[in-house]
């Protein structure tokens, strides 16, 4: 095992990976940026290193400051959480070259992955399912000639692209070259690339993912799957587990993510996204990191999966098999972000003057707020994940109702009672919603005053 | 008395349509006055029991108002960066002495990787842009003003 860890982010997850460290008798380093100086990531580790500047391009995403911190403190390993460097092939190449292990899949891996084109091309001839499309990127010319194919609506991609940019809906023929140059510009700007797929639009689908374990020695397992179809603008709002889709169209989705592990040659924990209409389901991407949602997991499955990350890539064997691991219970977690849902989910930093979090029997709260803190502009709006386990969906759904009650942040305003709206509608507790839930229903969901 | 107590006062004075206010419980003695302007570039200042300081910031913000009478000031509705443009390569929004119409994107306040596009609230001519791109500011901050 390591003895000691960079971790090579901040906020929530920073603290979360800490604690793993802790817990497994694993020294730690952190990185901060300037205004970060007071962070909770900075006091919980037992070093910490200023990595540069404010702006994230100038200290979290600076791969050489960031690989100086650890050669400097004697870090055998980086981890790298989820946003940031950790889906960075350049980064994880460095890692590798610098004899510090990349606490993630190989950057051959990243790599394949993170090109979304080049990724569906690899799922397709591993016999994944896939939404119809193009094989790989196209040009003006092949695009039309694929819709005249396999007809409207589509959606164009950018290759390198995520969280919805260099996305086009097209529903109308003539509308096609218009939108195509769109997004490539728009992938351009924001991945400097502008290389862009085609795939045939599924409507309003669920979003279903596949939480995956993989050691150096070939082991793949799944540990179920989580229902992330409450969605804003393609961003996470509300992740569950278990989905309460087909029990065997659900088998039939393990082991597609299975395959698809395999077929990469997939080390360490990962996730394997579909998307699911009527009764089919469609590989869309593969995350090579630890994700956001990852405590709902954890929690129906009693496994930390930060510390199962950090032993495999410490070389260890997964000590359980498949059968062995147990879906107990059910989970729910909401993101709680500094935002004003109301005013059109405006930003809100500012200073945490009053914190109480809520607890009792099966309530988490993942976060790295304390009171006095100062919610910075500079970074992402989540400032915590409030997870809960009970029996069944309905006793969750109650629990987290009443910790959301629960929960005061003075001094910044949430999401809280926009998420506590959510849990209180109709479709969402008979749980048959879809990604197009909140933009259906934004009107009712942010009836209420802060 | 204690924190909590104090905050809870506050909170009440503040959320209240009073100017000012005194209380006296025990040996406390606590004096809140509300600036005439909220002046939010300094947040904290209106918060805090009366002292000499904030009489100075509303003073200064009630000078400058009066001189900028016919100006309309568009101040940051959040903390955030300010940019002129939407984009490293593109052209500001506005410049100084263009006129814009009402809706019209100004500028832009990134924070929380969330791009807030700040609009014109009425038609009018730019006088004066008070940012450099890339500066940080402050709720209620002035960043330019139109008339």
């Amino acid at each position: 095992m390591f003895q000691k860890v960079l971790v090579a982010n901040r906020g929530e997850i920073a603290v979360r990976i800490i604690r793993s460290c802790r817990e497994l008798g694993i020294e730690t380093v952190a990185v901060y940026s300037t205004v970060d100086e007071d962070a909770l990531h900075v006091h919980l580790a037992d070093e910490a290193v200023c990595v540069g500047e404010a702006p994230a391009k100038a200290s979290y995403l600076h791969m050489e400051n960031i690989i100086s911190a650890a050669i400097n403190t004697g870090a055998e390993a980086i981890h790298p959480g989820f946003g940031f460097l950790s889906e960075n092939a350049k980064f994880a190449e460095l890692c590798e070259s610098c004899n510090i292990a990349f606490i993630g899949p190989s950057s051959q891996v990243i790599s394949d992955m993170g090109d979304k084109a080049k990724a569906k091309t690899l799922m397709r001839s591993a016999g994944v399912s896939i939404v119809p499309g193009s094989v790989g990127e196209i040009t003006l010319e092949e695009g039309l000639a694929l819709i005249k194919e396999m007809g409207l609506p589509v959606l164009i991609k950018a290759s390198a692209g995520g969280g919805g940019r260099g996305m086009r809906i097209v529903r109308h023929e003539s509308k096609f070259k218009t939108q195509y140059f769109a997004a490539k510009q728009e992938a351009a700007a924001a991945f400097s690339s502008d290389g862009v797929y085609l795939e045939k639009l599924v409507e309003n689908p669920r979003h279903i993912e596949v939480q995956i374990l993989a050691d150096k020695y070939d082991t793949v397992l799944h540990l179920f799957e989580r229902d992330c179809s409450v969605q804003r603008r393609n961003q996470k709002v509300i992740e569950e587990a278990p989905s309460n889709i087909d029990v065997s169209l659900r088998n039939q989705m393990y082991e597609a993510a299975i395959k698809a592990a395999k077929a990469v040659k997939y080390e360490n924990a990962g996730t394997v996204e579909f998307i699911v209409t009527d009764n089919a389901f469609y590989f869309i991407e593969m995350n090579t990191r630890i994700q956001v949602e990852h405590p709902v997991s954890e929690m129906i499955t009693n496994i930390d999966i930060i510390q199962e990350q950090l032993k495999i890539a410490s070389g260890m064997r997964l000590l359980f098999t498949q059968e062995s691991i147990k879906s107990q219970g059910h989970a729910i977690e909401v993101r709680i972000n500094a935002e004003n849902p109301v005013k059109n989910f405006m930003p809100s930093p500012g200073t945490v003057t009053f914190l109480h979090v809520p607890q009792g029997p099966g309530i988490r709260f993942d976060s790295m707020l304390y009171q006095d803190y100062t919610v910075s502009p500079h970074y992402d709006s989540m400032v915590g994940k409030l997870i809960v386990h009970a029996s069944d969906r309905a006793h969750a759904i109650s629990k987290m109702k009443s910790a959301l009650e629960e929960l005061i942040t003075e001094g910044i305003t949430t999401n809280q009672w926009f998420v506590w709206m959510i849990m209180n509608h109709q479709a969402y507790v008979e749980g048959s919603v879809d990604t197009s839930f909140i933009v259906k229903n934004i009107k009712k969901l942010i009836r209420y005053e802060n | 008395m204690n924190n909590r107590e104090l905050k809870t006062i506050i909170k009440l004075f503040e959320n209240s349509t009073l100017a000012s206010m005194k209380l006296e419980r025990d040996d406390v003695t606590i004096e809140l006055q509300k600036p005439k302007h909220s002046c939010s570039a300094h947040p904290h200042q209106d918060r805090v029991p009366v002292s000499s300081s904030v009489g100075e910031a509303t003073l200064t913000h009630k000078d400058s108002e009066e001189k900028t009478a016919d100006y309309y000031p568009i101040k940051a509705p959040l903390v955030g960066t300010f940019f002129e443009a939407g984009g490293p390569d593109q052209p500001p929004f506005v410049k100084e002495n263009q006129m814009v119409k009402k809706g019209e994107t100004v500028c832009i306040i990134e924070a929380m990787k969330v791009m807030n596009e700040i609009t014109a609230p009425q038609d009018g001519k730019v006088m004066k842009i008070h940012m450099n791109n890339g500066e940080s500011v402050m709720v209620e901050q002035v960043l330019m003003e139109i008339v």
